[in-house]
């Protein structure tokens, strides 16, 4: 390890960081309304990954070779298939469960993100696939930090999402009530939103989000591995709870930290360790600050 | 279901519901009785060439989910990270027989003491946390261990894992096939099954209960909340820590294959498809799983990841209590004598086992 990588480890923490905070948005959005660890998330980031392969390989067959063009349309039509699909988890297993005791919709998102995983293995057998080149390779040096236009440009589109997701819950009529079913569920029903489609559209835009993420991941990396989701599910949730969980902007804080922290993990641990880094910081974060950096005290609901 | 039908199934519903007469429900217990113990000496009179394997796991998969069953089910704490105490008392076992020339009689209180010191270190912090966060936590503890597993070669091997130690003896007869290590196993089954069902019935159990029901109530009622989840989770490790090491004697072999979040995710699928704070459900679960993810996979390959996964859900949503649910039974002795005193609500509070 050597002090002159700093910066550049700085800049790979960053951009893989903000593609953290992408999913961690899912995360941070269904349990800041229901109060549930949608563990399916990590699942729905893989699905969208993989999803991403296979619109990049019909747009070729389709003889449409621009590849930004490309770009576009595979993250909006697999954000659209996996927000369907997330609709679906929703509706089987979390809406049954509303009024089940904490843990069971706790096991049944488990559940899905098994069963998603397991889809996933059987239909690739198990194969990592490959993701087409959508930008050219040659990365931009700047002094001593190098990076690749696909990184730059995940880490400008993941922002971008962030900031809109933000700008949603903040500014629009149904991010507002979002924020009231998140204060009070019953008396938001009461108040005439329609609190089970506005639950089963922020489980959507979560899955959408996470499909995102799953195709920048795809176009930056090269190679999507049939287990990606379990990694990449934890470091998203790490990526919440340590931004303050239920906090949009959070999301995007506790993704860059996460990313940051990691990436210098690197520079003094073997790489095999990485995971393990991640871990530590999620446990020391849920010991002593569970409330995260930008989050407030949650008191534990009876 | 309409007309004769759905009547017909009405009736056979309340007939299942009914209760037996006494007769009738003596034979049911004694067929019961008779079917356990012909499955678990199945593989003898099956002839022990038939998937030796299967029958030892199935009995060591059973003391998991007995085990977990404490934490989960009686406690009400979703630990999913709990194959890390498996994994403690196989690479305990694996290090003693291998550097310290310790047979497996002597390693196995060792391998339950240090899960169970394990248990409280990572607990101590952790129960302080909510519910929902500390199933997180208990994952991100089962990582690490695996993650140690896979990367502390000194004293795990690495990826290649443990092995080569002298197979364990007793009186004279070696323990090589796993067949072998079944007597032990299926003992460990019944010691955990009994002292864990005893535990639920204890001040202790009953403190768990009233914690998983309502921890505020708990609490204020003057249950030291933190504590007595700290004493689930230290009881529930022990039997992951003896299991894991007949597990490594078993295998002959340690790697961090068997410890990965799949395991722990599994071990949780176990307890909750019996039937959260059922013995006798964590005991079936086992069997579930070992059929369908060793003997089936055979013939379905992956695809029984996916039928158990599916498995899981469609219990969950459809039969929450599990498949063997969890019904306290309180001997009719004491029901009557209940009744005979005039206790108000006598019957109620001994059926529901308070």
């Amino acid at each position: 390890m050597s002090l002159a990588e700093l910066p550049q480890q700085i800049v790979n923490g960053l951009v893989v960081g903000s593609l953290y905070g992408l999913i961690a948005l899912g995360y941070t959005m269904v349990y800041g309304i229901v109060r549930l660890i949608n563990f399916a998330q990590g699942a729905l980031y893989e699905v969208g990954a993989y999803l991403g392969v296979v619109i990049f390989s019909v747009l070729a067959d389709a003889g449409l070779r621009n590849p930004v063009l490309g770009l576009v349309v595979a993250i909006v039509v697999a954000s659209a298939l996996t927000g369907a699909l997330a609709l679906v988890v929703e509706r089987v297993a979390y809406r049954p469960l509303r009024h089940a005791p904490p843990l069971a919709p706790l096991v049944t998102s488990l559940a899905t993100f098994f069963l998603l995983m397991s889809i996933v293995q059987v239909v690739t057998g198990a194969q990592p696939l490959n993701y087409p080149q959508v930008l050219a390779v040659t990365p931009w040096t700047l002094g001593p930090i190098t990076l690749a236009p696909t990184a730059a440009l995940i880490a400008v589109v993941a922002i971008v999402l962030m900031v809109a997701m933000h700008l949603f819950v903040q500014r629009t009529r149904t991010g507002k009530a979002m924020r009231a079913i998140a204060v009070n569920r019953d008396a938001a029903a009461l108040m005439g939103i329609n609190t089970t489609r506005v639950v089963a559209l922020t489980f959507a835009l979560g899955g959408a989000m996470a499909a995102a993420g799953g195709v920048l991941f795809g176009v930056n990396y090269g190679t999507v591995t049939y287990n990606m989701g379990e990694f990449g599910g934890l470091v998203a949730f790490t990526a919440a709870v340590l931004g303050g969980i239920g906090n949009v902007p959070g999301a995007l804080v506790g993704g860059l930290t996460v990313g940051v922290l990691s990436s210098f993990a690197t520079m003094v641990l073997p790489n095999q360790w990485q995971e393990a880094v991640v871990f530590g910081i999620l446990i020391v974060v849920l010991a002593f600050r569970p409330q995260g950096i930008l989050g407030e005290r949650v008191a534990e609901r009876a | 279901m309409t007309g004769g039908a759905g009547r017909a199934w009405g009736a056979l519903r309340a007939g299942w519901r009914a209760p037996l007469p006494p007769r009738a429900r003596l034979g049911l217990r004694a067929a019961t009785v008779v079917a356990c113990v012909g499955f678990a000496t199945a593989p003898y009179w099956l002839g022990g060439s038939y998937y030796p394997d299967i029958w030892v796991d199935m009995a060591l998969w059973a003391t998991v989910g007995l085990g977990l069953n404490v934490v989960i089910g009686f406690a009400g704490l979703l630990d999913l990270g709990y194959m890390a105490f498996y994994a403690i008392g196989g690479y305990v076992f694996a290090n003693a027989a291998l550097y310290h020339g310790l047979t497996l009689w002597e390693t196995l209180p060792l391998g339950a003491g240090l899960a169970v010191i394990a248990s409280a270190v990572i607990g101590f912090p952790t129960l302080r946390v909510r519910g929902d966060y500390l199933a997180i936590m208990t994952l991100g503890f089962g990582g690490i261990v695996y993650v140690a597993a896979k990367n502390l070669t000194l004293v795990t091997g690495g990826d290649n894992g443990l092995y080569g130690w002298r197979a364990p003896t007793l009186l004279g007869i070696q323990f090589v096939q796993p067949l072998d290590f079944y007597p032990l196993a299926l003992g460990l089954v019944v010691v955990t099954a009994l002292v864990t069902t005893g535990l639920r019935g204890s001040r202790i159990g009953r403190a768990w209960v009233c914690i998983k029901d309502d921890e505020l109530a708990a609490a204020a009622s003057g249950i030291a909340v933190i504590r007595y989840k700290l004493y689930a989770y230290m009881l529930g490790s022990v039997w992951a820590g003896l299991a894991g090491a007949i597990f490594a004697a078993k295998q002959s072999l340690i790697s961090p294959q068997s410890f990965t979040f799949n395991a722990s995710f599994f071990a949780v699928a176990i307890v909750v498809l019996g039937g959260m704070g059922s013995p006798a459900g964590a005991i079936v679960g086992a069997i579930f799983y070992v059929v369908i993810a060793e003997w089936l996979s055979a013939y379905t390959g992956t695809l029984s990841g996916v039928i158990f996964a599916a498995l899981l859900l469609v219990v969950v949503l459809f039969r929450p209590a599990g498949l063997i649910p969890y019904r306290p039974r309180v001997p009719r002795r004491r029901l009557r004598r209940a009744e005979r005193a005039g206790l108000p609500g006598a019957t109620d509070d001994y059926r529901l086992g308070v």
